[in-house]
């Protein structure tokens, strides 16, 4: 999986910053800049800013320490489909092992189906419980169409 | 009077390290990718196949898989919760097939993935679960050789982060 990314070089010096905060999905970039827009931007000059020296650091430090790695580089949708099979103690351990992984697993980013299946299938692994008598199907909890109307059917075992 | 009968129909593959790799249709289609580009293809076409993002030792790994799973039933749209059922168990033949390094598991996962060959992709990821249950996270750093990149702080607030799924 390789990325080939053109960039005029201003879009260079952007995208090189977007890559530091975002490097989820790039398990290898090769940057190859537009030799006539060189002339109307000094790459030099605008890397000698300390934001992009701080760019380039973070870049350099994700390939060295990130990117040696290949469970690491594998890309974000395939790691959230690991944690889908780990139980949420595992889960907190494996988040621990590195900041890869704890920022794809935030629990604000997390995909729905991660919720769902620990609601449904996880043998109440969250502490709640489904109403008596509520039959959802796939297609309201399996991340397709989760609607509103089918959380109320839900009791959080500690307050019920 | 001998009957007839009609050899399979085969396709020729050809992986990023420019092999060409026969295989019967039938096979092949367990890709939905490749299901797919047969179909637009239309009929009989005897093109080979370009899958540029897989090397010829994974597809032949790939394909391996394919063969033996080529009478399961197709994938089909409700695969996605299926095979989330939560357990990561595994039959036998492809606990065998998965014992494999680490380079060429994660090369798997990713041509499952490429390919869209859910179950492979969901075997590749389960037994990738499997190595992570039960560990500390040093165990799994151990494991996947992992470099620690946590400053205590950050590990901290990754611990506290956590507090909501411990003990569950």
């Amino acid at each position: 999986m390789i990325t080939v990314m053109h960039f005029t070089s201003r879009d260079m010096v952007e995208a090189l910053f977007r890559c530091s905060k975002s490097t989820s999905n790039i398990r290898t970039l090769m940057l190859i800049p537009d030799p006539v827009a060189a002339e109307e931007f000094d790459l030099a000059q605008a890397i000698s800013r300390p934001i992009l020296q701080q760019t380039l650091s973070s870049l350099t430090q994700w390939s060295q320490n990130i990117c040696s790695n290949a469970l690491l580089c594998l890309p974000c949708e395939i790691l959230i489909h690991i944690l889908l099979f780990l139980p949420l103690q595992d889960m907190a351990n494996f988040r621990l092992s590195s900041k890869r992984i704890a920022e794809l697993s935030k629990v604000a980013t997390l995909p729905q189906p991660f919720w769902a299946i620990r609601l449904v299938e996880k043998e109440n692994e969250l502490g709640f419980f489904l109403r008596v008598g509520f039959h959802p199907s796939d297609d309201t909890l399996m991340g397709k169409e989760c609607t509103l109307h089918a959380w109320p059917s839900y009791r959080n075992v500690e307050h019920s | 009077m001998a009957t007839s009968t009609e050899a399979p129909k085969t396709v020729t593959l050809t992986t990023s390290d420019n092999a060409d790799i026969q295989v019967e249709r039938e096979v092949a289609e367990r890709s939905i990718l490749i299901k797919n580009l047969l179909e637009d293809l239309g009929g009989d076409s005897n093109e080979a196949i370009p899958i540029p993002n897989v090397n010829e030792a994974v597809m032949k790994k790939v394909l391996e898989w394919c063969e033996q799973h080529r009478k399961d039933p197709p994938a089909s749209q409700d695969d996605d919760s299926d095979s989330r059922k939560k357990s990561t168990d595994i039959d036998e033949w492809d606990q065998k097939f998965m014992q494999v390094d680490q380079e060429m598991l994660f090369e798997i996962i990713l041509a499952a993935n490429y390919l869209d060959i859910k179950a492979l992709l969901d075997v590749g990821c389960k037994t990738v679960a499997n190595m992570i249950k039960g560990k500390s996270p040093d165990e799994i750093r151990k494991t996947f050789n992992i470099q620690n990149d946590f400053t205590p702080e950050e590990e901290d607030q990754i611990r506290r982060e956590n507090e909501w799924a411990e003990d569950r």
